[in-house]
Order: C-alpha cells, then structure tokens, then sequence
C-alpha cells in the first residue's frame, strides 16, 4: 500500500507546553501565597489586608489555576502530542486546535480577574461565574470536536488504551460540569445554583469528586500509558489488565462522591454507596499503577538513568500511595477523623505535587529536547529537581497530616465531667502554627524545583531547533477488514471509537443517575421542616456577600451528628434546613470553626461582636489567623439587584410571596436600621445603615435560628 | 522449591498449632473467659474469623494461579472458569452467612460453643484444601518451569513475584506479545496479577456486605444510631464521674470564692473567654461589646447568683453567650468570683452605666466578704502578682 506523508503538529503542543509551565509556576505560587497567609497571619493581616488578597479569593484561585491552568494545559499538550501520533495524522483542525488554546487562555485569564474580584458561584472547583462555565463548555466541545474528528479520519486501525481514557474524559467532564453549572443568572456575574441545600451538595460532590477522577486522573492515566512506554522502552506490561481497569475505574468512580459528605445531613444510604464504591475503587485504580510500574519491568536499570522515569515512577507510586488513602478516607469511622482537617489536604496534595505534578514534569524532561531535536541541558539540575521536589512532597504532606491529627484530637477531647477539653476552637488552630510554616516550607522547596526546571527546559529549546511540522508517513486505513481470527472481543471496540464513547458515557451515567435522581425526587430523603424559612432580603444579600469573600473556604456551615461537634456548636444540621440555600454552603474544611449555627442560641454573639470581629478578628478573638475586613464597612451595599434576586430565587422555588420583590428593599433597609440602630444604642458605634457589614452580620446572626423556633412551636 | 514448600510447611504448623490451641481452650471454658490468655470470647470469635478469611483468600490467589498456569496463556478464556465461580459463590455464601450471625453475635459468642466449633471445622476444612492446593501448585510450577527454561526458579523472590504477578518470565516475553504496535509502543498479553484480582472480587464483596448489613438486613447502626448511643455513653460516664465529686456548684448554692489562688483562676479564664467583650480590665474597653463589669450597675442582676446564672445560661437576647457548655460549674464559680472583685475598680476608658443600680440587699453575706477579701489578697501578693500582673493590681488599688 503507498504510504501518505503528512506532517504532525507540533507548534500547537509547544504552546500547551509553555502555558502549562508558566500556568504551573503560577498557580503554585498563589498556593504558596495561601499557605504564607495560615502560617504569617499577623503579617498579612497588618500590612496587606486588601480585598483581592485575603485567603478566601486566593485559595480559590490556586485551586482552579492549578487544576485547570496547570493540569488543564499539561493534558492539552500531551494530548495533542500522543494523539496524533497514536493516530498517524494530524490533528483535524488547526484552526479547532488554535481556538482550544487560546480560548483556554482567556478563560484562564478571566478566572485570574474574576475570582480575586469575588465574582464566584461559591461551589468549589466550580466557583467561575456562569458567562465563564458556559465559555469553558464551548471550548471543550471545540477540543472533543478536534479530537474525534481526528479520531474519525485516523491512519490506524484500532485506538489504543490513551485514547481510550482521553474518550472518557471528554464525554464525562462534559457531563460533570454542565449539570454541576446549572445555575440561574441575576446578572452579568452573578447567579444562583439551581439545587438547593442536600442536592446542591450531592450533585456539587458528585462533580467535585469526578473532577479529581475525570480530569486529574483518567486524562492523566491516559498521557502514563503513552508516555511510561515510550520513555522506557518497553511494551505495556498487559493489555487485559488495561481492559479491566479502564471499564472497572470509570464506572466504579462516579459512584464514590457521596464519601465527601459523610456524617453529613445527605441521607444514609447515599452516603454509603459513596462508602462502598470507594472500597471497590481500589482496584481498578491500582490496576494503572500496576500497569504502570511493571512496563518498567526489565528496565530498571533506566530508571537510574533517566529523569523521565524517575518522575514517573514516584508519580506513579504517589497514584498509588492516595488512590489507597482515599479509600481509607471514605471509610466512616476514619472520616470521622480526617474530616474537615489538613489531613485532606495533605491528601489531595500527595496527589496534586506527587501524581499530577511529577507525570507533567517526566512529561516535558521527554517531550521538550525531543521536540527541538536536541539533548536535555543539564541531568544534575534534573536530578537536582528531582529531589527537592520529593523532599518538598515529604515536607508539605507530613505537616498536614500531623496537622490533621492534632487538630481532629483536640476537637474531640472531652474533660472526665464531660466538658470540651478545648472549648476555644481558635486554641485547636494556634496548635497548627508550627505545621503550617513547615508546609509552606514544602510547597517553598517544591517550586524552587520547578523554577530550575524552567531554567533548564529554557537552555535545552535554546540550544536545540523547534520542529514545528514534524513529517511523518503512513499508509491510509483499507476499506475492508478482517478481523484476526480468535481476535479479544474488546478488539472490535477499539476499531469503533464511537461506540466505546457511546459505552464509556453510558458507565459514567449510571452511578451520577441512581444517586441524584432519588435525592432531588423522593420526598422522604429530605424531610422538611415547617420553621425553616426563606431568608429577608438583608440576610439574602449578606449571604452573598459571604459566598464573595469564600468563607465557605475556612468555615463548615454542617455540624455532624457527634457528641465534640454538638457539645460545640449545638444540634446537629438537619437536610430540611438547606432547603432555600442556593448554593448549599457546607464547606469541607475548617481552618475556623462551624458556622451553622453562628446566629444560635449556644453560639450567638452580640451585633457589635460581629461588627468588631469584621473589622479586626483579633480583637474579639486574639491570636485568630482570620483575615480583617475593613471594606465591608467602608463599601455600600449594592441594592441594584435586590429585587432580581428575589424574583431568581422564586423561580427557584424559594417561597417568596409574588410582588415580594417590590417591598424588598424597603424590608431590607428596615431590617438594616435595627441592626444600627442595636449597634449605637448598646455599643455607641455608628456605621451607615448600608453598608454592607450589616447585611453581613444579619446573615450570621440568622444561621441556625429557624430550627430553635420549631423547639419553641413543639413545646 | 525446597524453601517454598518449607515455608508451606511453617505456615501450617503455625495454622494448627494456634487452631489445637484455641481449641481446648473454648471447649474447657465454655462459660467463663479464657483467663490464662485474657482472650475474651468476641477475640477468639474474631481471630477465628480472620483466620478463616485469610485462608480463603490465600485459597483463591492459588487457584486462580494454577487455573491461569493451566489455561493457555497467550488466549484469554472468555468462559467463565468453574472453580472460581463456585469458589466465588461459596465465598459469597459463606460472607452472608457471617452476615447473618451478626445480627445474633451476642447469642453466638455468649451461649454456645456450637458456633465456635464450626469456625474451627471450618478453618481445618479451609487449611487442608489450602494445603492440597498448594502442593498441586508446587507441583505445576515445578513441571512447568522445568520443561520449558530448563531450570528450577530458586531464588525466594522468583517465587514470590511469580506467585504475586502471575507474570511470565522476561526471558519468555515474546511468547505474549501481541501483534499490533502503536506509534512503537507494543502490549503483552500478561495475566491479571491473581492479588489484584482477588482483591478485586474481595472488595466487592465486601461492598456488598457492608451494604445489607447496613441497608438491608438493618443489623447497623446509623449515623443517628450512633449518634445516640455516644451520648448514652457519655452521659454515663459523666454520671460515674459526678458521683465521686462534692456536691456541685449551681446557681442557687453558689458561694463568693475569697481564696487568691481561686480567683487568679477566675482571671485567667476572664482573660481567655471575657475579655474580647468586656475588656481587660472588665470595663468593657477597647472592644465595647459587653456592658462595664465594674460599676454598680447590672444588667442581670449584680449578686453571685445573679452573675453565676448570666454566665452559665447567657442572655442570647442581649448578646451573652451561654457558657455552661464550655466552663464547668467550679470554672464559672471562679470567673464570677473574679468579676464580683471587680468591683469598684474604676479602670481607664470605662463604658458608662448600663442596667440597674445594684444594691447588694444581704450586705453582711456578699460585700464584707469582698472587703475582706481584699487584704487576704494583699497578703498573699506576693502568690498572685506573677500570675495576675494587671487586674491584681486594680484590686489592691481599691484599697
């Protein structure tokens, strides 16, 4: 057969490359910054207590710079790579493939701006606003587009085992984040989530979760199965255990998100799906690691000698290291501990630093002097990265899960005659101080490492010659085929791509559809109760302003059903008190203490309390890490969509009586005026009455009373 | 070979010496716990348990070993191998049969030896099929590797990763390469290694069970189960607790404590929890939040029971937070002490006058203590002064 030349383009994959290594330095950074913020608070507090800056903005913005801007960009560009090469052809469109990037980019930037700006729909790995969501589903249909087109007129018969996992991360972050995006628009940047309360959270978690498996881990997985084998020069350890694993993780893995909300108000048998889906998620997730580890079989040797491996093994070892965790986590009774502590962020960070970050850097160590045709510059300063790196990964996980640890204990110590042996939750935090500098002496290291890697990928494309069109030559797929006789059945899947999609979309649907659809329908999961009403106007509006500065980031909004979190802050949260919370605010970490009942009896503080704490956390509380919020009592409140609010949230089924909207703001300065008023008459303060410090400690002030007076009906 | 069967063999004397053990031990006390072990009949039960599972999954990894060596290699066999499936089923079985104990483990571990002995029936049952079927295993690997390298594996780590990754051998790796390359990466046709796979299966019936214990046969307790039961417990222990105490300080019994030691205790306390409202010097400055604690004027009420009761229940109407939940009843009696000594002290900055003019109506139980107090504090300040440098040195200043 004659072959056809063409040529593989590489242009496209070295501007992926350069975004996801500036993206990466980045968004680390901003991480550093975040961690610098927990360990110096005093500092910050002091000298840079300026909106954009304070750590629920940031922590967002690290969150989804290096998830989407790092990892995003790391997937691109190995995507682009290995695909068209699996493929023999080109990619379909160069045009498609431009606009992906920077398309990409723009959205990248967008979130830079907005986020800090506290535009955000205050649901985690979710927070960018609804014009964003719906560019991000434009650009991916743009990338899923190129890709299958390029699948569609490819020079190789079947699909290998990458493009397979790179299928089923497109058709399932598609799912994940369409239905998890779902929101109603107020205005330009600003909307509300279409769930309420318990569903927001199962659907929020179910997305969560999958974005960790759909595009931290399959996308990933998929670049392994390239990258191991070609770097090491070795077939693939086995084809079935490819086949078993894929179909297993993908399936098994959209089950497993309900174990984010153990002890949680979602209803028992949902969280234990998530509890026994992510026992089975072992498996099928070590079946990568050990497909994986053992290609290397027989060349060991080379690991030695190739920073390429080197990264990839312990990025692999760390794959395995927190697909075991994770599991573990999700069991109750050790979630009882882990819960709401750094001991998950050390997790997800043993993931982050060690799995993501180590395969995207094997991934460039290879790609780069392959691609300006050249030898990696220096193999001391590889090395050199290599280590401090690791050493980085051991001294940000350790601290946190000492962190973790010490602070779950504390919080459930109980004196002989019953009292809490830490009552002050600030007293469990202070305790952390020293871990958290160690931590961000970690993070600190592991960028040091980075920046040398920068430093010497730059010299190598220096030093070498880009080839932008790479040719390439191949025969063009026959008309007809026979298949091999005795050929695996799974053979004929790889011939039809579509069809493997088509299946992979319906695995992932099935778990996502049995656990929300009974949540959101069946009435009994969500038992209402009569007291709870919808919030006024002024409360509606602090809400928002506690969704724009990421409280959720800090502070749980969900008192589990235990002794230590009950004694704490009073009774435990019940499903039918979310009902009119669009988004849910539940959070899952507490670096200060729950909030749900913060406008409670037990828990309840005085207006000027909260007027002072705003101003300056420490006063009320001294030695709190709590960043000071001076602005919410210099800016107005803006009323200018107070009535749009309304109206959105009656749409969302919110009982707000019709023509509410019209006596809105009326409500909302009335209510306003008794807060001042209470200010000057017991504390001698006078603040404006719209200013938005007011509709703030309204909001905190009516967390947690409607289900008193349910105590106060009954009896 | 040698060492592995000799390993084998160490396994199982290991096995039967501990089941010979357990053995006599339940049967001659079949009532009473084993006291020269300390073993109590639940440990016994769940050793036995654990051992049984053990062996059923060291049973499972070397049938699915052997059926691998048996089975052609380079072919993956679509049907289902029948020894698997029914050592699956028998496996499931047996799990919802100790699912079903569960539900009466109590009457299983307290009333008979019945369940005993079928547990070690069964694991003597589970120990010989393991040892026939590791002889039948050392017997394949042996004929195997012998005809078709021509040598004997020997070292003990040969053996281990054979019988861990059901690999073959590097040397004979050509035989399951498969025939298609992508982009020169190529693929072997290697078996599932038999942990993993076993493992597979045992998480998912592990899931399963967990499920129906907790979902279907009721047998688990919920979260608000649990919950409950932490309280019950709790509460008991607090009980325990309080009954070898002295009689406990409330409201209505609560007594001034003169004592310095006390009420440097009640500073520190103040200094923790009241001071972000109240102000260091309890005057309510710089925060402004809480009325001024050292004027004559109160709001709830100036007596030591009136201050006892505000800070144990709190006023949530007017903003003070109730206190019993963190402080217990000596604590509250302290900090109240420590406030009522404040009395007086007219420091800097005071919040004016908020409440009632309080006039102390049993003025020989409640204000002369507080004078008296004062000199017994001044005697002792050469104690108090390290630990208290500020409010110490208002209440002397009232002098």
């Amino acid at each position: 057969m004659e072959m056809e030349k063409f040529n593989y383009d590489n242009g496209i994959v070295r501007k992926f490359l350069i975004a996801t290594v500036a993206f990466g330095v980045v968004g680390m950074l901003v991480g550093l910054l975040a961690a610098l913020q927990l360990a110096f608070a005093e500092f910050f507090s002091d000298n840079l207590a300026i909106s954009w800056l304070t750590f629920g903005r940031i922590r967002p913005l690290h969150t989804n710079a290096v998830i989407f801007a790092f990892v995003g960009n790391g997937i691109f560009a190995g995507v682009y790579y290995s695909l068209q090469r699996l493929l023999k052809t080109r990619m379909w469109s160069d045009m498609l493939s431009n606009v992906n990037f920077w398309g990409w980019q723009l959205i990248i930037l967008s979130a830079v701006i907005t986020l800090p700006l506290g535009y955000t729909t205050g649901k985690e790995y979710a927070e960018l606003e609804w014009p964003i969501d719906i560019a991000i589903t434009l650009l991916w249909v743009v990338f899923g587009l190129n890709m299958i087109m390029t699948i569609v007129k490819r020079r190789e018969r079947h699909i290998y085992v990458a493009i397979w996992f790179y299928l089923a991360t497109f058709v399932t972050v598609a799912i994940l984040h369409i239905f998890n995006s779902f929101e109603l628009p107020v205005s330009f940047l600003k909307s509300y989530s279409w769930y309420a309360g318990v569903q927001d959270a199962l659907v929020q978690w179910w997305y969560g979760h999958n974005a960790v498996a759909f595009f931290l881990t399959t996308p990933y997985l998929g670049l392994m199965y390239y990258f191991v084998p070609k770097a090491a020069n070795r077939p693939v350890y086995s084809y079935r255990l490819s086949i078993v694993h894929f179909w297993a993780l993908i399936f098994i893995y959209i089950w497993a998100g309900p174990h984010h909300l153990l002890y949680t108000a979602l209803p028992d048998w949902a969280q234990s799906l998530g509890v026994v889906f992510s026992i089975m998620l072992i498996a099928p997730s070590w079946g990568g690691m050990l497909n994986g580890l053992l290609t290397l079989r027989g060349a060991w040797d080379k690991v030695r000698d190739s920073a390429v491996l080197k990264f990839m093994v312990v990025a692999i070892t760390c794959y395995g290291m927190s697909t075991f965790e994770g599991p573990m986590m999700s069991l109750k009774s050790v979630n009882a501990i882990s819960h709401f502590t750094d001991w998950t962020i050390a997790h997800v960070h043993i993931g982050g630093l060690g799995w993501n970050g180590f395969l995207t850097f094997g991934m460039l160590y290879f790609l780069i002097p392959k691609m300006w045709n050249t030898k990696l510059h220096s193999m001391k300063l590889a090395n050199f990265h290599f280590w401090i790196g690791t050493l980085g990964i051991i001294f940000y996980a350790i601290p946190m899960y000492w962190a973790g640890f010490t602070q779950s204990l504390m919080w459930k110590e109980f004196t002989p005659d019953g009292f809490l042996a830490y009552p002050n939750f600030l007293e469990t935090v202070t305790q952390l101080m020293p871990m958290y500098v160690m931590r961000a002496f970690g993070g600190a290291i592991y960028i040091v490492g980075v920046l040398v890697m920068v430093y010497n990928l730059l010299v190598t494309a220096k030093n070498g010659s880009f080839i932008k069109d790479e040719p390439a030559q191949a025969a063009p797929l026959a008309k007809d085929y026979t298949p091999h006789a005795g050929e695996y059945w799974h053979r004929a899947l790889e011939r039809k791509p579509m069809v493997l999609m088509v299946l992979a979309l319906v695995a992932v649907s099935i778990g996502g559809l049995i656990e929300i659809i009974p949540t959101a329908l069946v009435k009994s999961n969500i038992p209402t109760i009569s007291s709870v009403k919808p919030y006024t106007p002024l409360e509606l509006e602090g809400r928002d302003l506690y969704i724009r500065e990421g409280c959720y980031n800090c502070h749980s909004q969900m008192i589990r059903p235990f002794r230590s979190e009950t004694e704490r802050y009073g009774e435990y949260s019940k499903a039918g008190e979310f009902v009119y919370d669009h988004p849910f605010q539940w959070g899952s970490k507490r670096t200060g203490p729950d909030l749900a009942r913060e406008g409670g009896s037990k828990l309840r503080k005085p207006n000027s309390w909260h007027y002072n704490h705003m101003l300056d956390p420490r006063t009320m509380s001294p030695g709190s890490i709590m960043p000071p919020y001076p602005w919410l009592i210099e800016d107005q409140l803006d009323m200018s969509s107070t009535a749009d609010k309304i109206n959105a949230m009656r749409t969302l089924g919110v009982p707000y009586p019709q023509g509410y909207e019209d006596r809105a703001v009326q409500d909302l300065n009335a209510q306003a005026q008794e807060i001042v008023d209470d200010l000057l008459t017991s504390n001698q303060i006078e603040v404006p009455a719209d200013r938005e410090i007011i509709a703030l400690i309204a909001y905190l002030q009516r967390l947690g009373r409607d289900i008193e007076s349910t105590d106060v009906a009954t009896k | 070979m040698k060492s592995l069967r000799s390993n084998t063999k160490a396994a199982a004397m290991i096995t039967l010496v501990c089941l010979v053990a357990l053995l006599p031990q339940k049967a001659s006390a079949s009532n009473a716990l084993i006291n020269g072990t300390g073993l109590s009949d639940e440990t016994l039960f769940i050793i036995l348990a654990v051992i049984a599972i053990f062996q059923l999954l060291a049973i499972l990894v070397i049938a699915g070993v052997i059926k691998s060596i048996v089975s052609n290699q380079r072919i993956w066999q679509m049907r289902w191998n029948k020894g698997a499936g029914v050592m699956t089923l028998l496996f499931v079985l047996l799990g919802s049969q100790a699912n079903a104990q569960d539900g009466s483990f109590d009457a299983l571990v307290k009333m008979n030896d019945t369940g005993f002995i079928a547990l070690i029936i069964l694991n003597l049952f589970l120990f010989i099929a393991f040892i026939y079927l590791s002889a039948k295993l050392n017997g394949l690997m042996k004929m195997l590797l012998k005809d078709e390298v021509g040598k004997v594996p020997e070292s003990f780590m040969d053996k281990v990763n054979i019988l861990l990754t059901d690999a073959v051998p590097l040397e004979k790796e050509e035989g399951v390469l498969m025939d298609h390359e992508y982009d020169g990466i190529r693929e072997l046709d290697n078996n599932l290694p038999p942990w993993w796979l076993y493992g597979f299966y045992f998480s998912i019936v592990v899931g399963v069970l967990y499920f129906f214990h907790y979902h279907v046969t009721g047998n688990g307790d919920l979260q608000l189960e649990e919950y409950q039961a932490e309280l019950l417990e709790a509460e008991e222990a607090k009980a325990a607790f309080v009954a070898i105490q002295d009689v406990e300080v409330d409201e209505n019994n609560v007594d001034f404590l003169a004592e310095a030691s006390d009420l440097a205790a009640g500073q520190k306390i103040f200094m923790l929890y009241c001071l972000p409202c109240h102000g260091e010097s309890g005057g309510s400055m710089p925060g402004g939040v809480g009325p001024n604690l050292t004027d004559d004027y109160w709001i709830n009420g100036g007596s030591m029971n009136d201050i006892y009761k505000t800070i144990k229940y709190g006023v949530p109407e007017k903003g003070m937070v109730s206190w019993q939940a963190q402080l217990n009843p000596q604590k509250i009696q302290q900090v109240s002490s420590f406030i009522k000594s404040l009395k007086g002290t007219n420091p800097e900055n005071a919040k004016e006058a908020q409440g009632d003019l309080w006039q102390e109506e049993e003025t020989a139980e409640t204000v002369s203590p507080t004078k008296e107090q004062i000199p017994s504090s001044d005697s002792t300040s050469g104690e108090t002064e390290s630990a208290t440098p500020d409010a110490a040195d208002d209440v002397t200043l009232v002098e």
